[in-house]
Order: C-alpha cells, then sequence, then structure tokens
C-alpha cells in the first residue's frame, strides 16, 4: 500500500476561517454606488398569447434607465438547443417566465417600476404532462423548433413536442423476453422540483468603453459562459472576461448559462454601465430551471434463478418550456438506462419532452436519479415476484469488469466493485436482521435498498488545467478554473499539490475566484469530474515545476538533473541528500552570492483532456462515452406509522466504490449531503401544479426541504478500487450519492405498506393513499 | 425589500394608537395594526397586503404584560410567542404555541399577530377557545373585556380600528388536563394540515380545530354528540358535525384531513379522563 | 410617539458599534444590514422568513433580519456574524466542517451561539428546535450537528 502524506487525510477546508465569519463575498454581496439594478416582470400563466404589454407608466417611474420587453431582444439562445429568448416575446409558455425587466438607479426603483408593467394574457391551452405533450393534436410549444440551431449530438423532432431522443439498442429484447421466466411491468413518476441552493442565482455586467464585456457570475461554468456569450453575441471571446467567486450551492442549477446572456443586454441598453440581476427565491424556484420532472415505463425480465435477460425502458424527460441541459439529460439516462445491472438485451427510448411547466436544468445526478428511480422499484417488484430476496437479486446481478454498458463499451478493470458495495451496505443496515418489522407500538419498520452507477455526462473534449506559481518564501498560488461551490475542490487540489510535492498544505495558496481572462481553461464544475480532470492537471503542473526546479538546482549543484528530487521545501540529490537547495532559492530563480542571478521563476502548467470518449450511433447508442464510473449501493430504514404513514427516516446507509478517497471528512460529507438532498427530493419535495399549470410553491414556505432534525442517521463507507488514470487512484463522488436513495425509500416504504409506491414525492398522503387504493 | 410605501407609528398608550388609526382611517388611508412583522412583512413584500401605515403596538405596556393574578392569566397580545411557550401557567398554550412556524420567527412573532392574522391557521387561539377566556380590547370608547365566545366567530370579531390588547384565561380552566395532535404534509416546519386541541372535564371533552376547515373553531356539535354516541358514529357523521367543509387545497385532500381528524378523535377520546398530557 | 413617515436619521447599535443611518419606513433590516452597513455575512436567502440564512441577534435572541423593519432595531442591540470572531462555536463549525457552500453558516452560527448562551445544556429536542429555523442544502445537517456538539464540549 502507498504511504501518503497529504492525501487520505480529513485536512481542514482551505476557506474555513472565511465562511464561519461571513467574510467571503458571495457574488450578491459585491455593490458599488455606480452599479444600476434590475427588476424582471414574470408572467402569471403557463401558457398564454402576450395580448398586450404596457410599459408606459413603468418608463416614467423615477430612477428608471430602461424597461426592457422581450422584442427588444430576438435572438435565439439555449446551450445545446437555441430554442429561447431572454425574455418571452409574443407568448410565454411557463409560469413564472420573464416578460419584462427594469434597469433602475436602484433595487427599490427598479421593483417599484416593475410592478406597474401591465400585461394582459389570453390564456392558452396547458401541456400537463410529458405523456400528454406526446399525445396526437397536443398543442405544439415551439412551432418554430426547425429553425432552432443545436449541437448535433442531440436530435430534436420539429412538429412534435419532442426536443432530444436517444435510442438505446442492444442485443435482442425478443429473445430476452422468450429466456424470461418472470416479467414486470410498471410506471414511475415525478414532478419537476428545484435545486434550492441557499444563494439565489445573480449576475452583475458592465461593458467597458474598449469593449471588455466583464461578468460577475454565480456560475459553475465561467468557461461556458464565455464560449456561449462570444457565441450568441459575436463577441470576441478575448473581450469577455468572466468572474465567478465561490457560490453558495450549485448542484447543477448554476452550470451551463443562466442570467448571463440578459444581464449582458441589460448592461448594452444602458450604455455599458454596470448592471445587477439578483433573483428573488421565487424567481430563482420557478423562473430560473430547475429540477426535470418524470414518466418512465419499464419492463424487466428475469429467469426464475433471478437472472436479468431484458430490460425495455422508455423514459420521458419533463423539461418543461424550454430544454437547455435536459437534452443531455435525457441522453446522460440513457446511456446509464438499466442501473448498474448486467443485461444482455435493452432497448430504451429516452425523450426530452416540452411541457408548459418551468425549465429544467442540470441536476445533481444528472438523469441518474430518475433512471435509478424507476430501475430500483422495478428491481424490487421484480425480487417480490420472484419470491427472492431484493439484496440477492442485485448482487447476483450486479455489473463486473468485462460486462458491458447500455451503449456497448467494455467496463475495464477501473470498475468499481459493486457487489463488495452492496454486501457492505446490506451489513451497515442490518439486511440480515429483517427488511420489514412491526413493533409493539404498531409502527412498523422497513428498509429498502438501491444501488447506482454514474460516468460524467460532458463534452468528449473536455478538459482541465491547472498553473502553479511561487511567491518568495517558497509557497505556491494554485490557480485553476475549477469553482468553489462547497464541494471542497480547492482543498481537495491542494491536496493533491502538496503531496506530488512532498510539501505542507499550508504552504498551497488556492485562489477563490475564477477570472476566465486568467485561469487555465476548464470545461465545467459539474459532472464530478473536477477532482479527477482538474486534478490531473494539477498532478501534470506538479510534474512541470519539479522538472524546472531541478533544472535549476542541476546547474547550481552541478550534477544530473535526473538524479535531483523535490520534498520538504527542498531540492536535493536522491541518494546523496545533504546536497541540495531551498526550494525558495530557485522558485523566482537562483541568485548566486556574487548576485548572478539564473533560472528565472518557476511556472508550473498542467493540463489534461478525457481520454478516449466517443459519441453514441444515432440508431443504436453504441459508443463510449464515460470517462469513469463510480459504483455504489445504498440503504434507508424507516419507522412509519400505518394509521395515516407518516414516517421517520431512521437510518440511511451508503457505501461507494470511489476509488482513493483524497479527504475522507469532505468525501462523508459530499455522500451525506447527498444523501439528504435525496431524502428531501424523494420525501417532500416537487412543484404542486394546479390545474392552469401554476406554481402553487414558490417559495420556501411551501416549497419544503429537509430540516435540521428530519435527518437520519448516516452510516457511510468507502470501497476504494484504484481508477487507474484518477489522480491517486480517486474518482468521482460529488453527486453519486442522491442516486440509489429515491428508489431505496420508496422500497422501504412499499415494503413497509404492502404496496408498490412508485410516484414521489412520498408524503404521508401520498403513501396513504396507496395503502388505502383510492387514487 | 419592500417595494411599496407606508409610513410608520409607534405609539406609546393604547389610547394613542386607537387615535393615529382613526385618523389615518379619516384621511382615507388603510392603517393596520403591526407587531412581530412576520405575516405582514412578507405580505407586503408579495404585494399582497397594501397597508398606508404600520401601527407598532409594542411598546404599548398592555400588550407587553405577562402576569397571573387572582383567578386569570394575563397574555399581552404584543408578547412573542417565545415568551408565552415559556410561561409556566398554561401548559396546552405552551404546547399548540411551539408549534407555530420556527423558533426564531417565534421570537418576533406575536400572540396577537397569530391570532388576529389572515394566514387560515391561527394555532394559538385554540387553547383559548377551550377554556373561559376573555379578551381585553381597546376601542375609541376605553377598554372592554369580553368573553371568546362572543367575541370570536372563525375570527375575531373586532370593529376596524379595535385593537386586542390582551387575551385572560382562567386558572382553573387552564390547568385542565389537556392533549393536542398536529399533523403536517411532511415536515413539522409547516402548516398543519390538522391541528385539534382538547381538554377534559367531568362534564366530557373540548375540542377546538385548526386547519381542518377553512378557519379555526371550537367543535361544540362534536362534544355534543360525543356524550350521546359511541366514537364510530361521531366519525360517520362528521360532515354534519363540523361548521363547513373540509378543506381541500395543494397541501391534501379532504380526503386525507378528514381521515387524520378521525384518527386524532380517536386518540383524544382515548386520552378521556387522563392526567395532563405533555 | 414615534414616527417616520418619509426617511430620518438613526443609530443603530450592531456588534457594540454606533451607526448612523439613514432609514425609511420600509427598510428591512436585512438589507439595511447589507446595503448601508455593508455587513454582508447574513444573507437573503427567501427575504420569507424560511430560511434563517439572514439571522441575526437582537439583545442576543435569534430573529430573521428579513422579517423587521429596520427602525424596530433602534434602541436595541445587533450582533451580525461580523460581530463574532474565533468564538468556539465558529471554532467547532471550522472543525466539523459544519459548512460546505457556506451561505446559510452565518446563520447557523448565529443561531448555536445563542442557543448555547441560553441554554449551555440543550439536549438533542431543543437543538433541534431552534436549528430547524434554519435551512441547510449542502449538508445533509450531520457535520452542522458534529459541530453544535463539539461547542458545546468545549464550551463545559
Amino acid at each position: 500500500m502507498d504511504h501518503f502524506e497529504v492525501v487520505g487525510r480529513s485536512v481542514i477546508r482551505k476557506e474555513s476561517p472565511d465562511k464561519v465569519s461571513g467574510r467571503v463575498k458571495y457574488l450578491n454581496d459585491l455593490s458599488s454606488p455606480d452599479m444600476l439594478h434590475a427588476a424582471l416582470k414574470t408572467s402569471t400563466h403557463a401558457h398564454a398569447r402576450i395580448a398586450s404589454m404596457d410599459i408606459k407608466e413603468a418608463a416614467a417611474s423615477p430612477g428608471v434607465r430602461a424597461v426592457l420587453t422581450g422584442k427588444d431582444f430576438p435572438q435565439y439562445l439555449g446551450l445545446y438547443l437555441g430554442d429561447k429568448t431572454p425574455l418571452a416575446i409574443n407568448k410565454v409558455r411557463y409560469y413564472g417566465e420573464p416578460v419584462a425587466v427594469v434597469v433602475a438607479d436602484t433595487k427599490l426603483a427598479a421593483l417599484r417600476a416593475a410592478e406597474l408593467i401591465k400585461v394582459i394574457y389570453e390564456p392558452l391551452p396547458v401541456v400537463d404532462s410529458p405523456s400528454i405533450a406526446l399525445k396526437e393534436g397536443a398543442p405544439i410549444l415551439h412551432e418554430e423548433m426547425a429553425s432552432y440551431a443545436h449541437i448535433s449530438a442531440i436530435m430534436p423532432e420539429p412538429g412534435t413536442n419532442i426536443a432530444n431522443r436517444t435510442k438505446i439498442r442492444k442485443g435482442d429484447i425478443k429473445s430476452g423476453f422468450e429466456a424470461a421466466d418472470v416479467v414486470v411491468a410498471d410506471s414511475f413518476s415525478f414532478p419537476p422540483g428545484d435545486h434550492v441552493a441557499m444563494e439565489p442565482r445573480a449576475a452583475i455586467t458592465e461593458i467597458l468603453p474598449n469593449g471588455q464585456v466583464i461578468i460577475h457570475s454565480t456560475t459553475q461554468a465561467p468557461f461556458v459562459v464565455r464560449a456561449l456569450m462570444a457565441e450568441y453575441f459575436g463577441i470576441e471571446p478575448g473581450k469577455i472576461t468572466v468572474i465567478a467567486p465561490p457560490i453558495g450551492g450549485g448542484y447543477g442549477g448554476k452550470a451551463g448559462i443562466q442570467l448571463e446572456g440578459l444581464a449582458y443586454l441589460l448592461s448594452k441598453s444602458v450604455g455599458g454601465r454596470k448592471v445587477k440581476l439578483v433573483n428573488t427565491r421565487e424567481q430563482d424556484l420557478i423562473s430560473s430551471p430547475g429540477h426535470i420532472g418524470f414518466e418512465a415505463k419499464v419492463r424487466l425480465g428475469a429467469t426464475k434463478e433471478g437472472v436479468l435477460t431484458f430490460a425495455e425502458l422508455s423514459f420521458l424527460f419533463d423539461t418543461g418550456a424550454y430544454a437547455d441541459y435536459a437534452v443531455n439529460i435525457s441522453r446522460a439516462a440513457a446511456i446509464a438506462c438499466t442501473g448498474p445491472y448486467r443485461i444482455p438485451n435493452v432497448s430504451c427510448d429516452s425523450l426530452c419532452v416540452y411541457t408548459n411547466h418551468p425549465f429544467a436544468t442540470a441536476y445533481r445526478g444528472f438523469g441518474h436519479v430518475e433512471l435509478a428511480f424507476a430501475i430500483e422499484r422495478s428491481i424490487d417488484l421484480l425480487a417480490e415476484k420472484l419470491g427472492m430476496d431484493a439484496m440477492e437479486l442485485r448482487l447476483k446481478n450486479a455489473v463486473v469488469a468485462g460486462d458491458t454498458t447500455p451503449t456497448q463499451s467494455v467496463l475495464d478493470h477501473n470498475t468499481g466493485n459493486l457487489p463488495e458495495c452492496i454486501r457492505r451496505v446490506g451489513s451497515l443496515i442490518e439486511w440480515d436482521k429483517g427488511t420489514v418489522i412491526k413493533k409493539e407500538d404498531g409502527k412498523i419498520i422497513a428498509k429498502g435498498m438501491g444501488c447506482l452507477w454514474k460516468a460524467p455526462a460532458m463534452p468528449t473534449n473536455s478538459d482541465g488545467g491547472a498553473i502553479l506559481t511561487f511567491n518568495e518564501d517558497g509557497s505556491i498560488n494554485l490557480h485553476c478554473g475549477a469553482v468553489e461551490i462547497g464541494q471542497g475542490i480547492k482543498t481537495g487540489l491542494a491536496q493533491l499539490l502538496a503531496e506530488k510535492l512532498q510539501m505542507s498544505i499550508n504552504q498551497v495558496h488556492v485562489v477563490y475566484d475564477v477570472n476566465t481572462t486568467v485561469a487555465p481553461h476548464d470545461w465545467a464544475t459539474a459532472a464530478s469530474r473536477s477532482l479527477f480532470m482538474v486534478g490531473r492537471a494539477v498532478l501534470d503542473a506538479a510534474d512541470d515545476t519539479i522538472r524546472q526546479l531541478c533544472h535549476t538546482a542541476a546547474a547550481v549543484l552541478r550534477c544530473p538533473e535526473e538524479d535531483l528530487t523535490v520534498a520538504n521545501g527542498m531540492i536535493f540529490v536522491k541518494d546523496e541528500p545533504s546536497i541540495s537547495l531551498k526550494v525558495r532559492e530557485v522558485a523566482l530563480g537562483y541568485v548566486y552570492p556574487d548576485g548572478t542571478a539564473v533560472g528565472g521563476q518557476v511556472i508550473g502548467r498542467g493540463k489534461y483532456i478525457a481520454r478516449r470518449l466517443t459519441s453514441l450511433d444515432p440508431l443504436n447508442g453504441a459508443g463510449n462515452p464515460a470517462l469513469e464510473w463510480t459504483m455504489g449501493a445504498q440503504a434507508i430504514e424507516v419507522e412509519l406509522d400505518p394509521r395515516d404513514c407518516s414516517y421517520k427516516i431512521t437510518r440511511a446507509a451508503s457505501v461507494m466504490d470511489v476509488g482513493k478517497v483524497i479527504n475522507p471528512h469532505i468525501a462523508r460529507g459530499q455522500v451525506i449531503g447527498s444523501i439528504g438532498m435525496a431524502l428531501s427530493f424523494a420525501g417532500k419535495e416537487g412543484f404542486l401544479l394546479n390545474e392552469r399549470g401554476q406554481v402553487q410553491n414558490s417559495d420556501l414556505r411551501s416549497y419544503k426541504i429537509l430540516r435540521y432534525g428530519e435527518q437520519p442517521e448516516y452510516l457511510i463507507d468507502f470501497v476504494e478500487t484504484p481508477q487507474g488514470d484518477g489522480p491517486y487512484g480517486m474518482r468521482g463522488l460529488g453527486e453519486q450519492g442522491v442516486i440509489g436513495i429515491p428508489g431505496a425509500l420508496a422500497n422501504a416504504l412499499s415494503r413497509a405498506v404492502g404496496k408498490p409506491l412508485n410516484r414521489l414525492p412520498l408524503t404521508p398522503e401520498e403513501i396513504w393513499k396507496s395503502k388505502e387504493g383510492k387514487k | 425589500m419592500i417595494a411599496q410605501s407606508f409610513s410608520y407609528y409607534k405609539p406609546a398608550t393604547f389610547k394613542e394608537a386607537i387615535d393615529i388609526f382613526g385618523q389615518l382611517q379619516s384621511e382615507g388611508k388603510k392603517p393596520l395594526y403591526y407587531a412581530g412583522g412576520t405575516e405582514i412583512i412578507s405580505m407586503t413584500r408579495k404585494e399582497l397586503l397594501r397597508p398606508d401605515a404600520l401601527i407598532d403596538i409594542k411598546e404599548i405596556a398592555e400588550c407587553r404584560e405577562l402576569y397571573e393574578d387572582g383567578d386569570y392569566i394575563c397574555y399581552g397580545s404584543a408578547l412573542p410567542l417565545t415568551k408565552v411557550i415559556e410561561a409556566p401557567y398554561f401548559p396546552l398554550l405552551s404546547k399548540v404555541a411551539r408549534t407555530v412556524a420556527d423558533h426564531t420567527v417565534r421570537n418576533r412573532l406575536t400572540l396577537g399577530g397569530n391570532i388576529c392574522g389572515r394566514l387560515p391557521y391561527r394555532e394559538a387561539v385554540l387553547p383559548f377557545l377551550l377554556s373561559d377566556s376573555l379578551a381585553v380590547i381597546g376601542s375609541k370608547d376605553g377598554i372592554r373585556t369580553e368573553s371568546i365566545a362572543t367575541a370570536y366567530d372563525k375570527r375575531f370579531l373586532l370593529t376596524e380600528g379595535d385593537l386586542l390588547l390582551q387575551l385572560k384565561v382562567d386558572k382553573q380552566s387552564a390547568a385542565l388536563p389537556y392533549h393536542s395532535i398536529r399533523k403536517e404534509r411532511n415536515g413539522s416546519v409547516d402548516y398543519p394540515l390538522l391541528h385539534a386541541a382538547a381538554m377534559y372535564t367531568d362534564s366530557g371533552l373540548k375540542l377546538a380545530v385548526s386547519g381542518l376547515c377553512a378557519f379555526p373553531f371550537r367543535a361544540e356539535l362534536i362534544e355534543e354528540a360525543l356524550k350521546g354516541s359511541i366514537l364510530n358514529t361521531v366519525q360517520n357523521k362528521l360532515n354534519e358535525l363540523l361548521p363547513s367543509s373540509i378543506k381541500q387545497d395543494h397541501l391534501a385532500s379532504a380526503e386525507y384531513r378528514g381521515a387524520l381528524f378521525n384518527l386524532a378523535l380517536s386518540e383524544l377520546v382515548s386520552k378521556k379522563g387522563g392526567t395532563v398530557n405533555a | 410617539m414615534l414616527k417616520l413617515e418619509d426617511i430620518k436619521t438613526f443609530t443603530l447599535n450592531v456588534n457594540g458599534e454606533k451607526k448612523s443611518v439613514i432609514l425609511g419606513p420600509t427598510d428591512v433590516l436585512l438589507d439595511v444590514l447589507r446595503d448601508k452597513l455593508g455587513l454582508t455575512g447574513g444573507k437573503p436567502g427567501c427575504e420569507n422568513g424560511d430560511c434563517g440564512a439572514c439571522t441575526v441577534l437582537l439583545d442576543g435572541v435569534p430573529i430573521k433580519s428579513c422579517l423587521m423593519l429596520a427602525v424596530e432595531a433602534v434602541d436595541h442591540e445587533i450582533t451580525t456574524i461580523e460581530g463574532l470572531s474565533n468564538t468556539v462555536v465558529q471554532d467547532a463549525f471550522v472543525n466539523e466542517a459544519g459548512f460546505q457552500c457556506g451561505y446559510c453558516t452565518s446563520g447557523f452560527i448565529l443561531n448555536t451561539f445563542a442557543l448555547l448562551k441560553e441554554q449551555p445544556e440543550a439536549d438533542d429536542a431543543v437543538i433541534t428546535e431552534w436549528l430547524e429555523a434554519n435551512i441547510c442544502r449542502c449538508t445533509g445537517y450531520d457535520d452542522i450537528k458534529n459541530a453544535v456538539k463539539l461547542a458545546q464540549n468545549n464550551l463545559r
């Protein structure tokens, strides 16, 4: 076993002192007297024609600099599919859609003026679910779809409400069906919802007289913003600077491009002055994109011994009014559609469908929470029908190295050990002590399990970079494009660097704000790939640094460069350590006693680009889109009162094979945070939509998320099968902890009441209705 | 940020409060009495409420009082719920008030604000509906005291401009055995789907309910029915015994609320004659 | 009778310092602390009293500064996160990683600080009663719970 000094230790987060003293400046904390402020006017209808809009009174309101409506900004924008104008033109497609915006001297003046804008709507029929959207005669929400620009990886179907369709065809469903002794078929669903990052989205933009566009944004993807802003508005990329300060929670909701386009247009409309646009909580919940809704049909077959023979899957993703990231979410779900099970015959149609709901973007798990809910429920239904223990059925079919994924790529020796995860999670939750236990007081204790796998869903050319510069004391500044979103990335990267250079973590200084003009390129802080990809770049930069240090030192010490190494702030001859120089003597150029300087400063450069990823075959989905697969198993224990079906989540267990754990405390925190979020999602969340498509819970009074005291006891463990190409053998773990939980919770509660619970959220009433056989 | 405009007054006496209320009204303005602010600030921010003036009653001595005296316990209407909960005099009130909002909000949210508010729950009124209590009301003509039985029907029947100064509870009834049950959609920091509170007397169970219908009420018909019939019969004819139909909204169906209420009734009745429950 | 019909200058006592500020009747305390005094440690998370990210102490008692008019704070002592420095509670949040993104952290720390001052021996039920007033979306609450326990132990 390798011995590590810094890697594998629970180093305290670098940003700790600032975060506990309120000194971190989040975007909305930035202000200056010259700043103008924007306020949005949003739609009160889910689907309506804008009959008229009167902005006269608003424009005349004190302090107002501009009032802008959809017609002022006719360009279509979109992350992968250009289906959206910054403000609605002619019609609104969801409740909360921005229809106008006011720019004023103060936020108060902007808010007051926004109130004065008068909009008259003519309601249109509301498309209320993806299955309704696909029905013959359903209103077509994007009549202009044929004219929308899109990337080649997605396939919109003009004349329908389908924004993308991904097909998986592996093996032969017919023979898989014939080989099955037992088949289960069922439907699963949940409504759209929201990330509820505690920090609402915000952007500040200004355009300098020299044409430089400066965008401060709550973004997980500053380089995506730069690239898309350049593309949308024809700005030279070098004239765009995107600055991403630490952000108050992302979970995918601040990936892609959010308010930046609109904020730029606002600044442009007031002569380039600095404009601040901040979502209210209500706008952040419904006007900005949230968590995708889902409807699935699953047919799953197995032999009587419990060997899976086929899976026939239909996934309908409810992207709401616009596609944003969702066209890739439905694709990512297709790539992983079976969950981590060995299934030789697979058919999956995964569709991204427009409805009149608030639109969707990336959300922690990126399509996997969705597919896993349907698959894990189906596995339990199958186990029940087979008369087999649900954990045993999972163990029997768990993927191992050599198996193929739904896209027919072979899982190599880097594949995590899923069977071991299942066994360990079973032992943590004490599966063998019973999965349904009736208590004397009438309450029922029940357990449920769910497995997970996930690979980053990202462009095949995703990359990361790192630059290292030195200070006079030999300490290092680590520059990279990864954004600190609470995941602890800067600390993790500092650990990798300190390990590689055998130096103190305290000698590594991290830079919090990412500035696209000075930081090396980075795809995005998303898909749980930052520690892997930027980590690889940091190690590459460390190697470069060592080379440079040794090169200069070799001359000074008069020895071969290759005999030198770096550790503990010293550059020394490996086999004769007394022949040495201090790193600080060399890092900014070595100065001889007579004043002669040589070598110059050391600037470490490192880079990484994803290895051997390919696109998918449009006919059968064949391809290799996955950088690495993180596997895991999770289990939930509940205590349910069968009378009113209220319940408490008592224990949550999770074992994931994440390769080498770089920082145990942070890793555990990521998994626990994921579980908490997933329990909240599965038990409480989702938009409550009325028959007119209006969201009834658009604030945190009514959109409920997990609170202190509702969390279970968490039982967390890791398996550490090394990832060959991961830094020190690690693989991604930021999102995966959410994936198995909704299925595990639904499985536990289904077991408790003896009825299948296939819809989320699992409120007591929802459970009670199933139990009592009510609609 | 609140986008609308209003003015703010902080009178030192209830007389001042009522005078300024009347004066503003006579100027054609819409004043509101203001205490904890938790409801008024969020509703004005959302433009659901458009007052021209707020009259802050927190400095008024009567509204801040909390004492026991002779036969009564007196609660000032501007007391934050935390203070009401911490007072040892009326255990059911402490228990019921503890479920409103969250601890930090209860440090501001006042007894009078909760009871006279615009939200349909107003749970803090339940213990008062169950006991012999009095409402002390300030008006143009001075202070008057009314029995809660006449002062409350679905909501406090206050003439505009009148101000609820205090609530007084008979000590003996405050000390009666009690039980209460609160159910939420899924999580305790939420409005109730049902909040049923009961007190037990020699002559039977007294019951007050919030969340079930569009307003909190004393369930006198059910109390009577429970005296004469077995529980099951009462549960089967709830529709006849409730003051209005059961609420159906985005939080829960009427059916589930009804089922929760029947479960609660069974539990409350089974505690009959029991000792005080914490 | 205090009347505030337009704007007026008041003195607020914040973190032990007297601050002169111009207030209007509709100014919410959170906005005044952030926009007029530059104390941005308290955050607007919902502006509706639901999330607790804006929690400050008023005479030592936690309140949600988004649900209070600034004029109501005159003659009271306000403590924001900027008024706490190297306290046992803050150290405990560092050592137990009782935060991730940090946006809710000021509120949790101030609430915990007030709780442990008022009830050093608070049990789990009391801790839950107080802290369920704050929402954290990152941690699943486990490390926050550990931080509170550590602070409680270290204060003994």
